[in-house]
C-alpha cells in the first residue's frame, strides 16, 4: 500500500481522533481546575537547571484540540487540492512536521523547549512557502524566514537573560517579573511581534501567500501567526503593569487599521484574506495588551476556525477559475458553486461579527470590553474604524467573487466536484457556526460585566452596517480616469502597499551591506588581492621566466668562450 | 625503449665503468680518466647520422663536457701550488659537467635532441660521477661559496625556466636543475641525505620518463590524450606529483630530510628560496596532468598503443611512488 497516496486519510483519522480526545481532556481539566506539569531535568548549572517541561492545562488542551482539528480537515482537503502534484508525499510530511512543532510549542511552558517548537515552526513554514519552486516563492520564503529569525534572536537573548531568574519555566515566574526585567519583556514582545506580523514586521504575511492554499489555511491563519499571541498569553501575567503594554496597544491598533485599509485596495484574493488575518491578529494583540488574555485566547480559537474555512473556500474558488487569483476575473460564483458559496459566506459573516455566528461572540465581546476600559482616543478611533473596514472589505469580496456579473472568460467550466475538499470545508463550517457559542459557554462560565451607554453599545453594529453598505455599493463602478483612486494615485499606492513596509523590509534594509560587499569584492577580492596574490605573483614569475629565456637565447659557443676566458683571466690574476 | 643492439650494450657498460672509476678514484687524474671514459662512451649512444638534431645535440654535449674535463685536469695539477683557485675551478668545472646553474646553458638544448631512453641516462647516470666528486670537495672551505651560488641559482633558474615551456624534455631539464639545487645544499650539510635524495630522484624521474616513453609523447598537450582508461592516467599523475614533492608520495621524503637538516644548521634563507622554487616546479608538473585528470571524455584525439614494457613497469612505478614515506622508518632500523 502506497502510504504517500493515502496520507490524507491516515492524517484525517489520526488527527481527528486526537483532536476530539484533547478537547475532552480540556473539558475535564477545566471542570476539575487541574493542570499537570511534567518535568525532566537535563542538567543543572550551579543554580539554574535546564529542564524539559510539559504542561497540560485546559488552555493547552483546548488549543491543541482546535489545532489538530483544523489540521485534520486541512490535510484531508489537501488530498484533493495537491492531488496532481509530484511531491505530494513530501508536502504531507512537511505539514505533519509542522503540526508536531506547533504541538511542541503549545505544551511547553519552558523557554528553552518552546524554542524547539518556535524554530521548527519557522523552518518548516519556510520550506512550505518555497514549495512551488519559482522565484516569487523563493523571495517570499526568504522574507518569511528572515522576519521570523528576528523573533528567534529575541527568544535566544531572553533565554540568556533568564539566567537572572534561575530557571526557564516562565509560567512560574510571572509574579517575579514585575520590576526591573524590562529588557526581557521587550525581547519577548519583539519575538511575538515578528511571529504575529505586527507593524514593523508585517511584510512577510502577504508575501507568504506564495505558498499553496492548504499551507495558508493551516499555517498562516491559525497556527504560525498565533504562536506569537500564544506566547504573549502565557506571559500575560508578567506583562501586566509595565510600559510594554502601551507600546503593544499602539502597534497592534495600527496593524489592525493598516491591514483593514490595505485589504480594501487589494485585488488578489489570497492577499485580501492574508490582510484580514493580519487585522484580526492586531485585534488579538490589542485586547491582550489591555490585559484581557483570556479574551485574546477566545478570539484566537474562533478566528482560527473561520479563517481556515475561508482559506479553504478560497482554494476551491481558485481551483475552479483555473488558478487565477485576481478577483477582477471572478463573479457570479454563487450560481455555479452553491456549497462553496455557502461556506464562504459563513466564514465571511463570522469574520464580520454577524450576530450569533462564531465571530460575534469573541469580537463583539472584545469591542465592548475595550470600550469599557481606559483606552486613549486614538486607539478607540482605530478600533471603530477597523471594525468598519473589516466589514467593508468582506462585502467587497463577496460582491466581486460571488454576486457580481460574471467577469470570467467566455468559455468557462466552474464546478465543485471535489468531494474531499467539500467534506473538509463542511466539517469546518460546523466549527465556524457553533464554536463561538460553545466556547463562550464553556470557557467563560461567568460572563464579563458590560455596562455601556447606548451610543457606545450600538456603535459597533452601526459601523458594521455602514461598512457593509459602503463596501458593497462603492465597488459597483467601472474603471475610468475620473475615479478618485486614479486621481490621487500616490495615496492609493501608500495605502494599498501596506504603508510601504514590504519595500522597506526587502530593498532598503540590506542595501548598504550589499553595496559595500560589492565594492569589497570588486576592489578587494578581484582587485588588490589578485595583484598581491595569485595573478600578480604569476605575472612576476612569468616575467622572470621570459627574461631567463631571452638571456639564454645565444649560441653555446658564446658561453663556452666566456667561461674559458674568465678561467684564464682568473688564473693569470692568481699566478 | 632500449633496443638491444651490441654496440649500445658495450657503450653502456663502459659508461657505467667510467662512472664507477671516477667515483672510486683516489687522485684527480684517475677521476679525470673516468669522466673522459664516461663522456666518450655516451657520445655514440646519442649521436646519429640520419637526423640533424641529435647530432647537433651530441656535438654540443661533447664540446661542453670536454671543456669541463680540460678545466679539471688543468686545475688538478695546480692543486699543489694555488689550492684556493684550483679547488674553485674544479668545482666550477664539475658544476658545468652537471648542468647546474649558472652554467646550465647547454642542458636544455642537448636534451631537446634526445629520445626518452637517452634522457633517462643523461638525467641520472651522468650525474653520478660529478656529484660524487663535488661531494669529496664539499668539506673544503673554498668550495662552499661555489656550492652556495650553484644551489641558489639552480633553484631559481630551475623554477623560472620551466614555467614557460611546452616541450616535456625541457620541462624535465629544468626540473633536473631544480633537484640539483637540493642535492648541492644537502652536500654542504650531511653526506647521507644527498645520497638518499639522489637515489629517490633517480627512481622517481625514471618512472616519470618511462611513462612518457611508453606513450612516446614529447610535448605537453599530447601527454594527456594518449589513454582511454583512467588507471594509466592516475599512475602517471602520481609519478609527476611524486617528482614535485607532494606529501603522500615518496618524492616528499628526501625533501623533508633535507629541510630538517637545513633548519638544524640554520640555513633559513636558502631553505626559503628552495621551498618557493619547488612550489613553482610543482605547479608545472601538476599543469601537465591537469587536463588528463579533469576531462572525462571517451573520445580522445590520439590513439597510441601502449608499448609492452609499460605494463610491466606500472606496478614498479606505483610502488616507488607510494611507499617512499616508509623510508625514514627503514633508516631507523639501519
Amino acid at each position: 500500500m502506497m502510504w504517500g497516496a493515502y496520507s490524507h486519510l491516515v492524517s484525517l483519522v489520526f488527527l481527528l481522533f486526537s483532536a476530539l480526545g484533547f478537547i475532552l481532556f480540556s473539558l475535564v481539566s477545566m471542570s476539575l481546575s487541574s493542570s499537570y506539569v511534567i518535568e525532566w531535568e537535563l542538567f543543572s548549572l550551579n543554580s539554574s537547571s535546564v529542564v524539559v517541561t510539559l504542561i497540560y492545562d485546559w488552555v493547552s488542551f483546548l488549543f491543541l484540540g482546535v489545532v489538530l482539528f483544523i489540521s485534520s480537515t486541512v490535510m484531508y482537503y489537501s488530498g484533493d487540492y495537491m492531488s496532481g502534484d509530484k511531491s505530494y508525499s513530501r508536502f504531507m510530511y512537511l505539514v505533519f512536521g509542522f503540526v508536531l512543532s506547533m504541538g511542541a510549542l503549545i505544551i511547553s511552558p519552558n523557554l528553552i523547549s518552546i524554542l524547539l517548537g518556535w524554530d521548527g515552526l519557522g523552518l518548516i513554514s519556510y520550506v512550505l512557502v518555497i514549495y512551488y519552486q519559482n522565484e516569487k516563492s523563493a523571495n517570499a520564503g526568504m522574507l518569511t524566514v528572515l522576519s521570523n529569525r528576528i523573533g528567534d534572536v529575541g527568544i535566544l537573548l531572553s533565554i540568556s537573560l533568564f539566567f537572572m531568574l534561575g530557571g526557564w519555566n516562565f509560567i512560574f515566574y510571572e509574579s517575579y517579573l514585575s520590576g526591573n526585567f524590562l529588557l526581557l519583556k521587550i525581547l519577548v514582545c519583539v519575538a511575538a511581534m515578528t511571529k504575529s506580523a505586527q507593524i514593523p514586521f508585517s511584510a512577510w504575511l502577504p508575501a507568504a501567500m506564495a505558498a499553496p492554499i492548504p499551507v495558508s489555511a493551516l499555517v498562516h491563519s491559525s497556527t504560525l501567526v498565533t504562536a506569537g499571541v500564544y506566547i504573549l498569553i502565557r506571559f500575560s501575567g508578567a506583562l501586566s503593569g509595565s510600559c510594554v503594554q502601551s507600546v503593544l496597544l499602539i502597534v497592534s491598533c495600527l496593524t489592525m487599521f493598516m491591514a483593514g485599509l490595505g485589504a480594501n485596495f487589494e485585488f488578489d484574493l489570497k492577499k485580501i484574506i492574508a490582510l484580514s488575518t493580519l487585522s484580526q491578529l492586531g485585534v488579538m494583540v490589542s485586547i491582550l495588551s489591555l490585559g484581557f488574555a483570556d479574551l485574546a485566547f477566545f478570539h484566537l480559537l474562533t478566528h482560527a476556525l473561520f479563517k481556515a474555512l475561508l482559506f479553504m473556500c478560497a482554494g476551491m474558488v481558485i481551483h475552479s477559475v483555473k488558478e487565477c487569483q485576481d478577483i477582477c476575473n471572478m463573479g457570479s460564483l454563487v450560481t455555479c458553486m452553491p456549497l462553496t458559496s455557502v461556506c464562504m459566506n459563513l466564514a465571511n459573516l463570522a469574520l464580520c461579527g454577524m450576530p450569533f455566528l462564531a465571530g460575534f461572540y469573541s469580537k463583539d465581546l472584545i469591542l465592548e470590553v475595550a470600550f469599557m476600559s481606559e483606552v486613549n482616543i486614538f486607539s478607540f478611533f482605530l478600533y471603530v474604524l477597523s471594525t468598519g473596514l473589516t466589514v467593508c472589505y468582506t462585502f467587497r469580496l463577496i460582491y466581486y467573487s460571488m454576486s457580481s456579473l460574471s467577469n470570467m472568460s467566455s468559455v468557462m467550466i466552474v464546478s465543485e466536484n471535489h468531494s474531499k475538499m467539500l467534506k473538509g470545508m463542511m466539517t469546518l463550517s460546523v466549527g465556524a457556526v457553533t464554536s463561538g457559542c460553545v466556547l463562550a459557554w464553556v470557557v467563560f462560565p461567568e460572563f464579563y460585566m458590560i455596562c455601556l451607554s447606548v451610543p457606545l453599545k450600538i456603535l459597533a453594529l452601526l459601523v458594521s452596517s455602514l461598512g457593509a453598505l459602503l463596501g458593497y455599493i462603492v465597488n459597483m463602478v467601472g474603471s475610468s480616469t475620473s475615479l478618485k483612486t486614479v486621481k490621487f494615485y500616490s495615496y492609493t499606492m501608500f495605502v494599498s502597499s501596506m504603508w510601504f513596509m514590504p519595500i522597506l523590509s526587502t530593498f532598503s534594509a540590506p542595501r548598504w551591506s550589499l553595496s559595500s560587499a560589492e565594492s569589497f569584492f570588486k576592489i578587494g577580492d578581484k582587485g588588490w588581492s589578485e595583484y598581491f596574490g595569485g595573478e600578480g605573483g604569476f605575472g612576476e614569475v612569468m616575467k622572470g621566466s621570459i627574461y631567463l629565456q631571452l638571456s639564454q637565447d645565444n649560441m653555446i659557443m658564446v658561453y663556452m668562450k666566456g667561461f674559458f676566458i674568465w678561467i684564464i683571466v682568473v688564473f693569470f690574476i692568481f699566478i | 625503449m632500449i633496443s638491444f643492439s651490441p654496440h649500445k650494450i658495450i657503450f653502456l657498460l663502459s659508461l657505467l665503468s667510467g662512472s664507477f672509476l671516477a667515483v672510486s678514484s683516489s687522485s684527480w687524474f684517475s677521476a679525470w680518466i673516468g669522466l673522459e671514459l664516461n663522456l666518450m662512451s655516451f657520445i655514440p649512444l646519442i649521436s646519429s647520422s640520419e637526423n640533424q638534431l641529435p647530432s647537433e645535440a651530441s656535438l654540443k654535449y661533447f664540446l661542453v663536457q670536454a671543456l669541463g674535463s680540460a678545466i679539471i685536469i688543468l686545475s688538478s695539477t695546480l692543486t699543489f701550488f694555488i689550492p684556493m683557485v684550483s679547488l674553485s675551478f674544479i668545482s666550477l668545472a664539475l658544476l658545468l659537467k652537471l648542468g647546474a646553474a649558472p652554467l646550465h646553458f647547454w642542458f636544455p638544448q642537448v636534451m631537446e635532441g634526445l629520445n626518452w631512453t637517452q634522457i633517462i641516462i643523461l638525467m641520472t647516470i651522468q650525474k653520478l660521477a660529478p656529484m660524487f666528486l663535488i661531494s669529496y670537495l664539499s668539506s673544503e672551505y673554498y668550495t662552499h661559496s661555489i656550492l652556495f651560488l650553484g644551489g641558489i641559482s639552480s633553484a631559481i633558474i630551475g623554477a623560472l625556466g620551466g614555467i614557460n615551456q611546452t616541450s616535456l624534455r625541457k620541462i624535465l631539464t629544468y626540473s633536473s636543475i631544480n633537484h640539483l639545487s637540493w642535492m648541492l645544499f644537502a652536500m654542504l650539510i650531511n653526506e647521507t641525505s644527498w645520497v638518499i635524495y639522489f637515489l629517490m630522484y633517480t627512481l622517481i624521474s625514471a618512472s616519470v620518463v618511462s611513462h612518457f616513453a611508453s606513450t612516446q609523447t614529447y610535448f605537453f598537450p599530447h601527454s594527456i590524450n594518449a589513454n582511454y582508461s583512467p588507471l594509466p592516467k592516475i599512475i602517471s599523475s602520481m609519478n609527476l606529483y611524486s617528482l614535485g614533492g607532494l606529501p603522500p608520495f615518496s618524492g616528499f621524503t628526501p625533501k623533508w630530510i633535507i629541510t630538517q637538516e637545513m633548519i638544524q644548521s640554520s640555513f633559513y634563507l636558502p631553505l626559503f628560496i628552495l621551498l618557493l622554487s619547488s612550489l613553482v616546479t610543482l605547479y608545472f608538473y601538476i599543469r601537465i596532468t591537469l587536463s588528463s585528470i579533469s576531462i572525462s571524455s571517451t573520445q580522445m584525439k590520439w590513439n597510441t598503443p601502449l608499448k609492452p614494457l609499460k605494463i610491466l613497469s606500472s606496478p614498479l612505478c606505483t610502488s616507488i611512488n607510494l611507499f617512499g614515506l616508509l623510508i625514514p622508518s627503514i633508516l631507523l632500523v639501519i
